[in-house]
């Protein structure tokens, strides 16, 4: 039993990493219909923020080395400047162009910031020593959990508190509501295009940037493509939550971290190295009964 | 025979064009150009590949760079050496193991398993739409990683498969990606692809014209993975040696990108300009994988060149068909 529970709340910490990538990604599909795979890149840009550009195999900290609230304040504005500047330059001019189109070019946006950082800061992974002091265990009874992982749940829980008060209380909130559910109809009501979506591309920034801290934070590592399975991870969880809704994408991001983790547990040994063929396996089999997802949108429902 | 070249001069242009590629590299003094070209040629089957099943039926797949994968390591096991084999790959069944087969039967090999592969996940995937559609295929390719890069004894895991006999040249490398413009021009033309891009148009309207979408979907799929997997076949008897990470996420997108990039593009328009999209869709495909080469060519390092392929992504994203 506690072994289970353990296993439990491995499965809910990377499932929060998980729904706060998916949520930054689904925010923008809802709104522009874009697969932002850059989003990955926008937490290694936020990882990347902390340490002094070199090609030393140990990074020093730069930004990493303020305090806290400094830190958190630092690298969010870093990765939402990243990401407004992703928008204006790449995604502004492409406003008319289809979904395949768009990808691509989030594609090509993910391969000129992965081979930028390589530019600055050289191809070898570097080793980073961030607030390790996170990762101490704490006990609750017989169970023992590290304290970064109750800071992730209860970040996430925080991020995705603030951003439902912000999208169902204020008017800029429910002109993004607006414009997810039809955007041009929001734009005939008077909703102002490129405000809704720089500020989507600003919140996702957000949700990027605290991502970056807290894997950062676990994994103690930098590579310049270390974005990619995250995104690629939160891109299936927002699709097997239900494209085009936000709760779709954080109950995706669980039940992915649920899956990867629980087989990770409780495959034969002999099997566990096929983990990934099984948890998307799974994936397919939940496309398959629920194609929508687990909760469809009512705006992305088939008519004819 | 003057009307059929007019009829036809698509897949005509595009196989002289690739004659010309060709004959180019055996042009003496060029020798550091003949490998980038055979990539190249390669490249254009598996672009021809993608776009027999994306192009047509407007579903985008990430999978099948997947097929290029179990193509290449069924070629890989059909010719590598035996003694190799029956060290490093003891899984192997033993016509294979004991064995060294010749060019054709590792080419069948690459084309057949495949599109078995592709014949059993399409039936389970296809009736998928759009981006379900899409991360399933997503979802196959990353299975096939999984499987491919852990079964050690029979793929050697994350290490290489070595010892595969180098028998393509660029008249082999030739001859395979014009066969396969050919067969996707066929198909296109068929009465199967005519089906498959009306249900690309509207699937609502082509359904109740009586098109079984999930069928020609399959057909295309099953074709596209024979002739991505013969793309892989080829790959590994050009290069020698195999890994599976070749096999991943980077090749997917950037094939993707230049099938894309080339002319995929189908929803905005008259269909009057659809209908002068369709044709020259190959064509631009092609243009793409050559530049791609051609950087190779100029001898830029593999990562620049993925910069330079996402500049130029960036720079025509609406690139007119």
């Amino acid at each position: 039993m506690i072994e289970f529970l353990q296993n439990l709340i491995d499965a809910l910490a990377l499932g929060s990493i998980y729904a706060l990538t998916a949520l930054g990604i689904g925010l923008l599909f809802g709104i522009l219909r874009l697969i932002n795979f850059a989003h990955g890149d926008m937490i290694t840009i936020g990882a990347y923020a902390l340490i002094l550009p070199s090609a030393d195999v140990t990074a020093r900290l730069l930004i990493g080395s303020w305090t806290p609230a400094a830190v958190i304040i630092a690298i969010s504005m870093i990765v939402v400047v990243a990401a407004l500047i992703t928008d204006a330059a790449v995604f502004r001019p492409l406003r008319t162009a289809s979904s395949p189109t768009l990808m691509i070019s989030s594609f090509a946006v993910s391969y000129i910031i992965q081979n930028g950082i390589l530019i600055f800061y050289g191809a070898r992974p570097k080793a980073v020593d961030f607030w390790s002091g996170a990762n101490v265990q704490v006990y609750i009874g017989e169970l023992r959990v590290p304290l970064l992982q109750l800071i992730t749940l209860v970040v996430t829980l925080v991020l995705m508190v603030a951003l439902t008060l912000f999208l169902r209380r204020t008017p800029y909130g429910v002109q993004m509501r607006a414009a997810a559910e039809d955007f041009r109809m929001a734009q005939y009501l008077g909703v102002r295009g490129n405000i809704v979506i720089g500020l989507a591309f600003a919140i996702s920034g957000i949700l990027a940037a605290a991502v970056s801290m807290l894997y950062i934070t676990q994994s103690g590592s930098l590579t310049n493509q270390m974005g990619v399975p995250l995104a690629l991870f939160a891109f299936v969880a927002v699709v097997v939550g239900g494209m085009g809704n936000l709760t779709g994408a954080v109950v995706g991001g669980f039940v992915l971290g649920l899956i990867v983790t629980m087989l990770q547990a409780y495959l034969p040994a002999d099997l566990r190295a096929f983990r990934d063929a099984f948890a998307f396996g799974v994936v397919i089999l939940v496309l398959l009964i629920r194609p929508a997802g687990l909760l469809p949108a009512r705006t992305t429902i088939e008519r004819v | 025979m003057r009307a059929f070249m007019v009829r036809h001069q698509t897949p005509v242009l595009l196989i002289i064009i690739l004659a010309a590629v060709a004959a180019i590299s055996e042009i003496g003094g060029l020798d550091n150009l003949q490998v980038p070209l055979i990539e190249m040629l390669i490249r254009v089957l598996v672009v021809v590949g993608l776009y027999v099943f994306i192009g047509n039926s407007g579903v985008i797949s990430f999978g099948q760079i997947g097929f290029m994968c179990i193509g290449a390591y069924a070629a890989g096991w059909a010719t590598a050496e035996p003694g190799f084999k029956q060290v490093m790959l003891q899984g192997l069944p033993a016509f294979l193991a004991q064995n060294q087969w010749p060019f054709p039967v590792a080419m069948a090999g690459a084309i057949v398993l495949p599109a078995i592969v592709a014949l059993l996940f399409g039936l389970a995937i296809l009736r998928l739409n759009g981006i379900a559609a899409s991360i399933a295929t997503f979802a196959f390719l990353i299975i096939v990683n999984s499987v491919y890069s852990n079964w050690d004894s029979v793929t050697a895991g994350v290490s290489s498969l070595v010892g595969i006999p180098t028998a393509v040249g660029p008249w082999v490398a030739f001859a395979f990606a014009s066969a396969g413009i050919v067969s996707a021009y066929l198909f296109q033309i068929s009465r199967y692809g005519l089906m498959l891009r009306a249900t690309r148009e509207d699937s609502v309207a082509a359904k109740a014209c009586g098109v079984h979408s999930v069928r020609v979907r399959l057909i295309a799929f099953v074709l596209s993975a024979a002739l991505v997997g013969a793309g892989g076949g080829l790959y590994a008897q050009f290069l020698g040696i195999l890994t599976v990470d070749t096999f991943y996420l980077s090749l997917s997108f950037i094939t993707i990108a230049m099938l894309v990039v080339g002319g995929n593009e189908q929803s905005h328009g008259s269909r009057q300009r659809r209908h002068r999209g369709d044709r020259h869709r190959p064509v631009a495909a092609l243009r793409r994988a050559g530049r791609d080469a051609g950087l190779d060519a100029t001898q830029v390092a593999g990562e620049q060149q993925r910069t330079g392929v996402g500049v130029a992504a960036r720079a025509y994203p609406d690139l007119p068909p």
